[in-house]
């Protein structure tokens, strides 16, 4: 069976796209379109993330709605496929083959003429910063070196899309910022990129433009910061550690936009309705008052906070 | 990559490149796409390279088949005027050892190749299943059809090796012990009658480990599944056979295909399990055996790429 797929107008398309296994909801009716860059697809365990991937990546056929990348069906199309790189989230190979042999092997299925499969996995080696283990066998790896092989996998046949669940699950800081900085390059050299994670600081390291998905559902897509701003019935926190907190507390307090000022212990933390107002009068009070601050954050600016509120209105 | 160049100006000016192309450690792959038909090839190649990596897997068995072959030959070569037992020509005169091995070395092929059965057909569709390789083949542009095809072709290859070429080796083997030119005629049929029962032994070798595979997910439940089959079940078909006196037997792999290699190098048995089958009963067996596990080895890995099976998310 054949299914239309939606016209182009993105690399990604899925209009009312639902997928259910069995009785058990894996993804509820979303409508998205992707255009390219790096977009990180966010929500808790279970969420629906990987069933997305799968149904972009062609392993999952919608069971209502339609999915297409670039125009096509990616499960019905194979030609579709080819352009597609996929990294899946579980660690299983074929352990008993180098990384080289592996990462050849994919090439060669992915349509990569054989007399160069080895060349093109080599490269793809490479550019993860594997060169030096890749006649090694996979058995052996560590989990970084595994989610690193994956990733060449992925993209020895020079795909166009990109797509990688949960990458960094596992793997150590240092070969984290290594391979975020990889993927970087990847989406920088012309290709589209949808990295998975529950793990927010991960996906806020690669890009601000999240997709969030919760029980199947997307509940927010564009950039991290614009979607915080859409929250404003949640008051913002602005928080300031200064030598004189009393002082900015009381500067603040008859502002109508203030809905909490609580003590801490280096300084205090506000909760404010208008964030542009607030800011602007703080940076009165301290210049008025002589208040020397050693620190001021916004603990709502980073992907937890937004994730935090717009999943938590819906426990 | 290359610094990109332009028109320079005169001075200073010209020293200073015109704008950079900075290296992203990235390549685009120049070379051709193959077609999507092609990948049953890769799926084949694969399989065969990766049976070929272990010792056990299949070098193993293939070194067990040529001791079957130079044994049998040798038998047939130093043995020549010997007759053998238990074997008799049309007439009733009984077969001669040089005759007489070409069928009888058929069990002993079946017994090499029951091992390379175990050692990779039976694992094949519950080893991917488990290990999520289907994640990695229907993410790229492999079929379902292209994976069905690369590893039945695969395994048949393998098969063959052991189940083919050992017979047909035998049958030269036997053209060349012809004592005159007309003999050597008369036998040259003798090649046609080994590719047939070597290509019937190695479809079901290839085959029906395979369809096994299909039915349960893990590899050793498979392994099992099959032994048991193969071994017990064979063996209480032909009892049962005995009892009621029906071709039942027939559900003994390795007793039809003994019975057909008589029959198609026209030697009867005298007693033994294949005795007590029809020839057209134990052909039909064998080819329907082939059919059901294809059949099965096609539905299962169609009902995993339709449900996505094959990948823990």
């Amino acid at each position: 069976m054949t299914r239309t797929a939606p016209s182009a107008g993105g690399v990604v398309v899925a209009e009312n796209c639902s997928k259910w296994y069995g009785h058990v909801l894996g993804v509820s009716d979303v409508s998205w379109r992707l255009r390219g860059g790096i977009v990180g697809l966010l929500g808790p365990n279970g969420a629906g993330k990987s069933t997305l991937i799968k149904m972009m990546a062609g392993l999952l056929r919608p069971s209502r709605g339609s999915l297409a990348v670039f125009g096509k069906s990616p499960f019905d199309d194979v030609g579709v496929r080819r352009r597609i790189g996929y990294a899946p989230e579980h660690d299983k190979t074929w352990d008993e083959l180098t990384a080289l042999e592996l990462v050849t092997f994919m090439a060669r299925l992915a349509g990569v003429d054989d007399a160069k499969a080895q060349a093109a996995a080599k490269d793809a080696i490479a550019q993860m910063g594997m060169t030096d283990a890749m006649h090694r066998r996979v058995r052996g790896f560590s989990k970084g070196m595994r989610q690193r092989t994956k990733l060449a996998t992925a993209i020895a046949h020079d795909p166009d899309f990109l797509l990688f669940d949960e990458p960094l699950t596992g793997v150590d800081p240092v070969a984290r910022v290594d391979i975020v900085e990889r993927i970087r390059k990847l989406a920088a050299a012309g290709k589209t990129v949808v990295v998975s994670s529950h793990v927010l600081y991960e996906i806020e390291a690669l890009t601000s433009e999240i997709v969030v998905i919760y029980r199947g559902q997307l509940l927010a897509e564009g950039n991290v910061y614009e979607i915080r701003r859409l929250i404003d019935r949640h008051p913002h926190r602005i928080r300031i550690e200064c030598d004189r907190p009393r002082t900015v507390a009381e500067s603040l307090a008859k502002s109508d936009h203030v809905a909490r000022i609580v003590f801490e212990r280096a300084g205090v933390l506000i909760e404010t309705r208008d964030p542009d107002r607030c800011y602007d009068e703080l940076a009165t009070a301290v210049v008025e008052h002589g208040v020397h601050v050693s620190s001021l954050s916004s603990p709502d600016n980073n992907l937890g906070a937004v994730f935090e509120y717009l999943t938590g209105e819906r426990r | 990559m290359s610094d990109a160049t332009g028109p320079r100006s005169s001075g200073a000016d010209s020293l200073r490149p015109a704008g950079t192309i900075h290296d992203l450690g990235y390549k685009r792959y120049v070379g051709a796409r193959l077609a999507s038909s092609t990948r049953w090839l890769v799926v084949m190649k694969n399989h065969i390279a990766h049976a070929w990596k272990t010792w056990w897997r299949f070098k193993s068995s293939l070194g067990l088949a040529v001791i079957v072959t130079v044994i049998a030959g040798g038998v047939m070569f130093l043995l020549q005027d010997r007759t053998v037992k238990g074997v008799v020509l049309p007439s009733g005169i009984a077969a001669t050892l040089t005759d007489g091995t070409l069928p009888r070395s058929i069990q002993w092929y079946s017994r090499v190749a029951f091992l390379v059965s175990l050692t990779i057909g039976a694992r094949v569709v519950a080893g991917d299943v488990q290990s999520g390789a289907f994640t990695f083949y229907f993410a790229r542009s492999v079929r379902p059809r292209d994976y069905v095809l690369g590893k039945i072709t695969g395994q048949l290859v393998l098969v063959g090796m052991i189940y083919l070429a050992g017979p047909l080796m035998l049958a030269i083997a036997r053209l060349g012990l012809a004592d005159s030119t007309d003999q050597l005629i008369d036998l040259l049929p003798v090649i046609p009658k080994a590719l047939a029962v070597g290509a019937l032994g190695t479809l079901a070798f290839a085959c029906v480990p395979l369809g096994f595979s299909a039915i349960v997910h893990n590899p050793r439940y498979a392994m099992a599944l099959w032994a048991s089959y193969y071994l017990i079940v064979g063996g209480m078909a032909w009892v049962l056979s005995r009892v009621t006196d029906s071709g039942v037997a027939a559900l003994d792999l390795a007793a039809s295909l003994d019975r057909v290699a008589f029959w198609l190098y026209d030697l009867e048995l005298v007693w033994g399990r294949a005795k007590r089958i029809d020839p057209y009963v134990a052909l039909g067996s064998l080819l329907a055996h082939a059919g059901i596990a294809i059949a099965l080895v096609v539905w299962q890995v169609r009902r995993a790429h339709l449900r996505g099976i094959g990948g823990a998310s």
